[in-house]
């Protein structure tokens, strides 16, 4: 074995899984109405955008020039509501026992 | 609004602080009701994690022997890396690994939760799952219940202990901090990674019930103010990453955090130790980085905030929670107890919670670490530069070669002096000591 294979084994050993596989594993118990309220007024005048990446279930995407929540993805960490530099996101609790639960937090 | 029963104390949220809380108070003999969100305690929640047992053992005598933890943490790695390079002080002293295993268990929040739940039930206290608090109810400015959102879904109570963690929507909403901006929270995002168990013994060299506990430091996240970290469960590992959101917006990442955690895992001292295993679940939540000089309000009529909705977390390299988060629900319990004996739960009343808090190693912890977020804002280099120099003389002065090692002395010593400014680190690194430890 060259050290070259022998560095690729080590360091890439495992196969890499997407962020759609990882959401899927993901226990969820989804309700009919979002927890997410986009202001998309708000969302005017932002350059950044930075839900479209702080969120760590890619909940946000932008579609005709409009923020869409999938709510559905949400892992309820709420790190888009405190990251949204213009108040535009409205963040709630999903009603009591829907959403998420953790099986190995 | 249906006038529901009136209850002498609520608690909402069924994580340490609240159970903590519940506990003492039911213990007392006072009526306490805890709601919780998730489907069961520890649904919504997640941490590293290592529990820091010594409030829960002075609770149950048959912790080690009874709680759902999953290895005590025996080994500890500190470690700093660079882009592709790693350097570390490992630890196993031999009072880690024997009773009372230095009060640190590696557990799985889920598991521990209900079995701290269960006890606190069985002392008195009631707990409603599945019931998740939309607001306050308030009357002449104090506060006598909380509301499901329904109009006829509602608890009076004599006071509300609010344990709701780091998302504090609650908190805020009551007006009891200024708004959760970006620079008040850091983002985690962990994986857990399914092993059999003697992957996990031979991979980290624990055997039986030991556990290792491995925290990165440096350039772990992108050079992102956070840190990465593996924690080794029975037949799993638990590895995550988590930065400051504030810094994630600053340096206009193109990356994600889904992003972060997986190139920690590609990083060369990492991959080895996940390599092959299953992924079995994916999971996020923030982390209070309020610190010292930015808690919220403790307190207000009828109202009492404890754990990380109060900001109360040594977010430094300690990363410890949950002790916090127990202790401060202890201490607003025995501020309870205290003012049902005289029936006020007027915000003068309650005021010797936040003493309590003063006087206990939860406020002076948070003091002694209050610059170290701060510190590091302002001191990157300690995070890139310095770890990738250190990491530079070492491995020009342990390079083999036929050069006599006093020359390599001297070429390291010019070729440091050129590269930073001597003074400076020194600064920097007396300011790290102060600061930082
Ligand atoms: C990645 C990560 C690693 C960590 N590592 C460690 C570690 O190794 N050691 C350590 O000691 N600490 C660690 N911590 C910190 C620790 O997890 C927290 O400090 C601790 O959990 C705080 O306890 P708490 O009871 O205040 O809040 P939480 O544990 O967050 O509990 C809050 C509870 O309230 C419920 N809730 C919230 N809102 C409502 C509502 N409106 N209605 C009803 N219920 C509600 C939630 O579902 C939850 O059960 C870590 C945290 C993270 C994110």
């Amino acid at each position: 074995m060259t050290a070259d294979t022998l560095v690729k084994n080590v360091t890439h050993g495992s196969k890499k899984l997407s962020l759609e596989d990882k959401l899927f594993l993901v226990k969820t118990k989804k309700d009919s109405i979002s927890h997410i309220t986009i202001k998309h007024k708000k969302c005017q005048s932002c350059s950044n955008k930075v839900c479209l990446r702080i969120c760590p279930a890619n909940t946000y995407e932008e579609r005709d020039g409009k923020i869409e929540a999938a709510y559905e993805n949400c892992l309820e960490c709420g790190s888009c509501k405190v990251a949204c530099p213009h108040g535009a996101i409205i963040w709630e609790n999903p009603r009591g026992g829907f959403g998420i639960t953790f099986l190995n937090g | 609004m249906k006038q529901s029963d009136k209850i002498e104390v609520i608690v909402v949220g069924a994580g340490p602080a609240g159970l903590a809380c519940a506990y003492t108070l039911a213990k007392a003999g006072v009526e306490v009701l805890v709601l919780e969100r998730g489907e069961h305690p520890g649904a919504k929640n997640m941490f590293g994690g290592i529990f820091f047992s010594s409030i829960m053992e002075k609770f149950f005598p048959d912790f080690l022997s009874d709680a759902p933890w999953e290895r005590f943490v025996g080994k500890r790695k500190f470690a700093l890396l660079t882009g592709d390079s790693e350097m570390t002080f490992e630890m196993s002293p031999s009072t880690f690994n024997r009773p009372p295993f230095n009060h640190s268990f590696i557990a799985k929040r889920g598991q521990m939760d209900q079995w701290f739940a269960k006890k606190v039930e069985e002392a008195g206290a009631s707990i409603i799952p599945n019931y998740c608090v939309r607001d306050f109810l308030y009357e002449h400015g104090k506060v006598v219940g909380i509301t499901s959102g329904g109009d006829d879904d509602s608890f009076l109570a004599d006071c509300i202990v609010c344990a709701e963690g780091a998302n504090s929507l609650l908190t805020e909403r009551a007006g009891m901090r200024e708004k959760i901006g970006p620079d008040y929270r850091s983002i985690a995002v962990k994986e857990n990674i399914r092993f059999t168990q003697s992957v996990i013994e031979d991979r980290f060299g624990v055997t039986g019930q030991q556990g290792a506990a491995y925290e990165y430091f440096g350039s772990s996240v992108k050079g992102l103010l956070g840190n990465g970290f593996i924690y080794t469960n029975r037949d799993s590992i638990s590895v995550g990453v988590g930065f400051s959101i504030n810094d994630f917006i600053n340096l206009g990442n193109k990356k994600t955090p889904n992003d972060i955690l997986d190139e920690f895992k590609a990083h060369p001292s990492i991959a080895p130790l996940v390599r092959g295993g299953e992924t079995v679940e994916y999971m996020a939540h923030m982390i209070p980085s309020d610190g010292y000089t930015r808690l919220p309000k403790f307190y207000r009529d009828g109202l009492l905030i404890v754990g990380d909705a109060a900001g109360l977390i040594n977010a430094s390299f300690f990363h410890e929670g949950v002790n916090l988060a127990m202790a401060s629900g202890i201490a607003a319990a025995e501020t309870i107890i205290e003012a049902r004996k005289q029936k006020d739960y007027s915000s003068e009343n309650l005021s010797c919670y936040e003493d309590k808090l003063n006087a206990s190693f939860i406020l002076q912890d948070l003091k002694n670490s209050k610059n170290f977020l701060g510190f590091l804002k302002t001191h990157k280099a300690i995070i890139n530069e310095y770890p990738a120099m250190m990491n530079d003389i070492l491995v020009e002065y342990f390079t083999v070669s036929e050069k006599p090692k006093t020359m390599i002395k001297k070429e390291i010593f010019n070729r440091v002096r050129k590269t930073v400014n001597i003074p400076k680190m020194a600064g920097d690194m007396w300011g790290a000591w102060s600061n930082l430890i």
